[in-house]
């Protein structure tokens, strides 16, 4: 390719790459998408493989407009963008990006000179830094990296065929011709891996110094554009049914990472993570009885302690969960029950007496926090307890009942007739739940009068609202106080980046009881539905791509001071790790050269003499040592280099080429002295054969570096000989 | 104090390294701040994330520009003989020595003192283990010494935004002949009676007949005179006349009654100029000039001598009497002799007075113009 057509090319694939980060935050206009795509497409033509021109003319060419009706055309751009900043958009991003695609188009169909290129990669990079601004999605990663390899071909190829083009205008035209290191040729395979090899450098070189600058953003004028997720189940008030809508959405809304864990969770743990709780049924929705909130603040070690450190259960392990939550459009926390302790970038939590955290405000973009929770388990004296008394407040606040039919109560007594203690009639009120009655998200658009009777009597097919509203209305019809609970199942687990991802599919109800000295536990009578079968494949690369995604958030999105410390910290740790182990290296010589002196004292003392001989043994070994060292150093390579020891295996090949037309190299004949042999033999190979010796000669005797064109000469040297006797054969 | 040092040593460690920044690479860097203030105030890393890009680029810029020039041996060709005003050339013989890299966007410049002249070579593309010969055209105003100091090689690769410098301390002199211009017609003239009138004969490469004598070891057969040595019945070899063989001595005064360069200049160019003249005609020629004497002599090497005796001299101001020494003395001895003797005058000096009464012309330099 020419360098030319190469410029041209590399500069529309770097605006490309600019106008692809744009499109792809949806902030674009269809008009303005479709225009900027077709002159991308336009600036091509110019090298399209069926122009036989070459001159790359612009696409610019092809509309023969003028100098000054361009800069006409610029002025309205101009003009458009402060109509679209001041009356339409009212904003200067969206209207500083329609601006910008206007330019791109503009700069694109007329690229001639070179501030034509300069202002086309300016406007690309500035496209590029107005998506950063849109977006934290994935596909900025793949962008990016186009873009940087676009930026190094261009640049380079840029800057030299403006060396050429000055070089041009100095020197006559028969001049450049003439002489290589003036021609514009660079173009060859060595000059594309080369630069795919700085494109590299240059990506890692971007990595290191990423990581490395220092995170002293303040973010004042970080404005937050990103979509919020819809979510349901989790405000004040939580009508029945309404979390259906989202049993079918894929949508990831958190991934969660357990550290201390290499294996996902068992299914005997149980784990769910827990979002809001509620109280009140009124017979149709679910109520938090206004309870008092407090606020958490962030204690010196930058926790913010939830639950006091008596009430966690000794001798049981916490679980440590770093979440990355999506911008749903609640401000409760979520985290594994019962989350005791969280650390996370925000100033304080509110924590109600429902269990419940939530941040003072709704999040606008998707953040990461580690919480340690204790799951608790009703304790031996408590599950074979004949009766429990629970405490007045507790009692009033969660045996509220809505106006139920007493079909309930008999339905309540006859599935706990056979339990004698509370936990037992519990258990048997969640096993009739999952055994009775069928999961099924299709429980018709027309809201019933007492949803729970109609799931219970009628329908007798639900979901998990249903089988959690049916279980607390039953629980409590017993005398025992329960409350519901939203939150999300763990979800999926990717084995590839060793982290659960929750999808708005994995929101769930379920039930907390409680017991006096246990507190409150929990109980799920939905039953487990079998996921839907899919392909493996697509599994697979979804959860690679769904890992590589929480790599990127991790590491690059949410990546900040407080993860620079952290890295400096581990760097100083594994500093003083490698410090200790040398100052044990260096002890364990001390150790030995002091026991060796022992022992050379001890011979000292047996023996007079032979100390002085064995140092003059040693000595000599050493010093024989030091000769064959340096005697191999001094031997020159017979074959230093690579093209030297391809020059040797050539004439190799030249003999054994000669030797089928038996012309064979005697053992005592010079290489020069059979190259007169084999051109007085055969004429036609003599041509050949004396430069290939001449090369080899130089090689193997004179200990000379072969240019790659000799190299190439040699080669061709060998085709031309294997040629001439394929001809002589026929 | 400690300002000092690190200017010091700033400046030590720049000694062969320079760098600048180019027009475009003044734009970047500005786009650069831009971005990196824009990341500090917002704190958003895909922000950081194009800082760290563009800090890259940069810092790629260094070490590529800094590997353009690396491993790159460069010698300096310059003219055998060299005049003032007169357009020769000079040359680099650039190569690259790295095993794989090429190097790009190469310029090589000299340095004078602390000033880089620009030769115009500029190289696009060197492969590896490849070698060029660039020459220029060399130009030089004044005769003397000639001295180059360095060589500058200059790039802007990779990405034209930075102009990197790397300065090698190859020092070279050319001692730069005097001037030569044309002699006027009148002169020349005068110049072509004088030497008719004088004719010595003598032995030396021609062909009339100057004498024969008896062979000698060492003496070519083809001279041998082989029907004199028949009758004589012993080898006899034959001696040639030189043609033209005459004598001239050139005599330029360095005493200068007060300091006038263009005069001295004009002065010296047109003994340089007589003396390519006499060359031409066959002359031997005798160079005195001030003090210094350079005997009589033919062939091109003496003439070098002679251009190398006029190129480096300087008029003395302080010793108007030197012109008045042995070898002045001796000028009409050597009239007398047969000698052509020419004095040029730089200007009037009373003390030449004597001299020139006795020298076969007097030729001063209004005549040169």
């Amino acid at each position: 390719m020419k360098p030319n057509h190469a410029l041209q090319l590399s500069s529309t694939v770097l605006a490309a790459s600019g106008f692809t980060a744009l499109a792809l935050t949806g902030e674009l206009p269809v008009a303005l998408l479709l225009a900027g795509a077709a002159a991308l497409l336009a600036s091509l033509t110019p090298i399209a493989p069926w122009k036989d021109s070459d001159e790359s003319a612009s696409a610019g060419a092809l509309l023969r407009l003028s100098r000054p009706i361009w800069n006409i055309l610029l002025v309205m751009a101009l003009a458009g963008f402060l109509v679209d900043w001041w009356w339409v958009s009212m904003d200067l991003l969206p209207a500083g990006i329609h601006f910008l695609i206007l330019l791109m188009i503009i700069k694109l169909v007329r690229l001639q000179e070179r501030k034509d290129f300069l202002h086309l990669y300016a406007i690309s990079l500035l496209q590029l830094l107005s998506a950063a601004a849109l977006t934290t999605e994935l596909w900025y990663a793949a962008v990016f990296v186009v873009f940087l390899l676009a930026t190094i071909w261009t640049l380079l190829l840029y800057h030299l065929r403006n060396e050429a083009e000055d070089l041009a205008a100095a020197l006559p035209a028969s001049e450049i011709a003439a002489d290589p290191v003036h021609g514009p040729g660079p173009l060859t395979s060595r000059f594309f891996w080369t630069t795919n090899r700085i494109a590299v450098g240059a990506f890692c070189l971007t990595l290191a110094i990423f990581f490395l600058t220092p995170r002293i953003g303040t973010g004042f004028f970080n404005k937050h554009r990103g979509e919020q997720i819809r979510t349901t189940g989790f405000s004040e008030q939580v009508d029945l049914g309404t979390m259906g809508a989202i049993k079918l959405d894929q949508t990831v809304v958190m991934r969660v990472e357990l550290p201390e864990r290499s294996e996902p969770l068992s299914a005997a743990e149980r784990v769910y993570f827990r979002g809001a709780a509620f109280d009140v049924y009124n017979g149709r929705s679910w109520i938090k009885s206004p309870a008092s909130r407090r606020l958490v603040g962030r204690t010196a070690d930058g926790l913010f302690k939830i639950a006091p450190e008596q009430t966690s259960h000794e001798g049981q392990a916490g679980l440590r969960q770093d979440i990355l939550i999506e911008a749903l459009d609640t401000t409760t926390l979520f985290g594994a029950s019962f989350i005791q302790s969280i650390k996370g970038a925000f100033d304080f939590l509110r924590a109600d007496e429902l269990g419940a955290l939530s941040l003072p405000y709704i999040p606008m973009t998707r953040f990461h926090y580690t919480a340690w929770s204790f799951p608790v388990q009703v304790r031996d004296e408590e599950r074979t307890a004949q009766t429990v008394s629970y405490p007045q407040e507790i009692a009033d606040q969660y045996l509220q009942l809505p106006d139920l039919s007493p079909r309930v109560d008999v339905l309540t007594r006859q599935v706990t007739a056979q339990a004698p203690t509370p936990y037992e009639r519990i258990v048997a009120v969640e096993g009739h739940l999952r055994s009775a009655y069928q999961y099924s998200l299709d429980v018709g658009t027309a809201a019933p009068v007492n949803p729970v009777e109609e799931f219970l009597f009628t329908r007798k097919t639900g979901y998990c609202e249903h089988y959690a509203t049916a279980m607390v209305m039953m629980v409590r019809t017993l005398g025992i106080p329960a409350r519901l609970v939203t939150g999300f199942l763990p979800g999926e687990w990717n084995g590839f980046g060793r982290y659960y991802t929750i999808r708005q599919r994995d929101a769930h109800a379920w039930v907390e009881v409680y017991f006096p000295r246990s507190g409150w536990v929990t109980f799920d009578p939905t039953p487990s539905v079998p996921a839907a079968a899919s392909s493996q494949l697509w599994v697979g690369a979804g959860r690679v791509i769904d890992s590589i995604r929480l790599k990127w958030d991790r590491f690059i999105i949410q990546y900040s001071l407080r993860d620079q410390i952290k890295m400096a910290q581990g760097m100083r740790e594994q500093g003083e790790k490698v410090r200790g182990r040398a100052l044990g290296l260096v002890s364990t010589f001390h150790r030995w050269a002091a026991s060796l002196q022992s022992w050379l004292r001890h011979l000292t003392l047996s023996s007079e003499k032979l100390l002085p001989v064995g140092l003059a043994g040693g000595l000599l070994l050493l010093l024989l040592v030091i000769a064959w060292t340096w005697s191999q150093r001094r031997r020159p390579s017979m074959f230093p280099t690579l093209r030297q020891a391809t020059a040797v295996r050539l004439y190799s090949r030249m003999l054994q080429l000669l030797a089928t037309r038996g012309i064979v190299k005697a053992p005592g004949a010079t290489a020069i002295e059979f190259a007169g042999l084999v051109t007085r033999d055969w004429a036609d190979a003599g041509r050949y054969v004396a430069p290939l010796t001449d090369l080899y000669c130089r090689v193997r005797f004179g200990q000379a570096p072969l240019s790659p064109e000799e190299l190439q000469q040699a080669e061709a040297l060998l085709c031309g000989l294997r040629n001439a006797g394929s001809q002589g054969n026929s | 104090m400690r300002f000092e040092k690190i200017r010091e040593f700033f400046r030590w460690f720049y000694r062969y390294r320079s760098i600048r920044l180019t027009p475009d690479g003044a734009r970047f860097v500005l786009l650069t701040l831009a971005i990196g203030v824009a990341a500090i105030n917002t704190g958003n890393n895909l922000l950081y994330l194009l800082l760290a890009m563009m800090l890259s680029l940069i810092v790629m810029s260094g070490l590529l520009s800094e590997q353009c020039l690396r491993q790159l041996e460069i010698q300096r060709r310059l003219p055998l003989e060299a005049f003032a005003n007169r357009p020769t050339s000079g040359g680099f013989s650039i190569a690259n020595r790295k095993p794989r890299l090429p190097t790009f966007s190469l310029r090589v410049m000299d340095v004078i003192g602390s000033t880089a002249i620009d030769r115009g070579i500029h190289l696009l593309h060197l492969p590896p283990q490849a070698v060029t010969i660039q020459s220029y055209p060399l130009l030089i105003p004044h005769r003397g010494r000639y001295r180059l100091d360095g060589i500058k090689l200059l790039t802007k690769f990779p990405f034209g935004l930075f102009l990197k410098a790397a300065n090698l301390p190859l020092k070279d002199e050319l001692v730069v002949y005097p001037e030569i211009r044309p002699l006027p017609e009148s002169l020349v003239h005068d110049l072509t009676a004088l030497g008719h009138e004088q004719s010595v004969s003598r032995r030396g490469p021609g062909v009339a007949l100057y004498n024969l004598r008896g062979y000698r070891a060492g003496d070519e057969s083809r001279a041998i005179h082989w029907k004199t040595s028949a009758r004589q019945a012993r080898l006899m070899v034959k001696e040639t006349e030189a043609e033209d063989q005459r004598h001239v001595t050139l005599a330029l005064p360095t005493a200068m009654p007060h300091a006038d360069d263009a005069t001295f200049e004009k002065a010296v160019s047109l003994t340089a100029s007589l003396a390519a003249f006499f060359y031409e005609q066959g002359y031997a020629i005798c160079l005195i000039l001030g003090a210094t004497v350079i005997p009589h002599d033919s062939g091109q090497a003496h003439l070098h001598r002679l251009f190398h005796a006029l190129a480096l001299c300087r008029p003395d101001l302080t010793s108007p009497s030197a012109a008045l020494s042995d070898p002045w003395l001796a000028l009409g001895e050597r009239t007398e002799q047969g000698d052509l003797t020419l004095l040029v005058l730089p200007c009037e000096d009373p003390q030449l007075a004597r001299v020139r009464a006795q020298v076969s012309r007097v030729v001063r330099i209004s005549e040169s113009s």
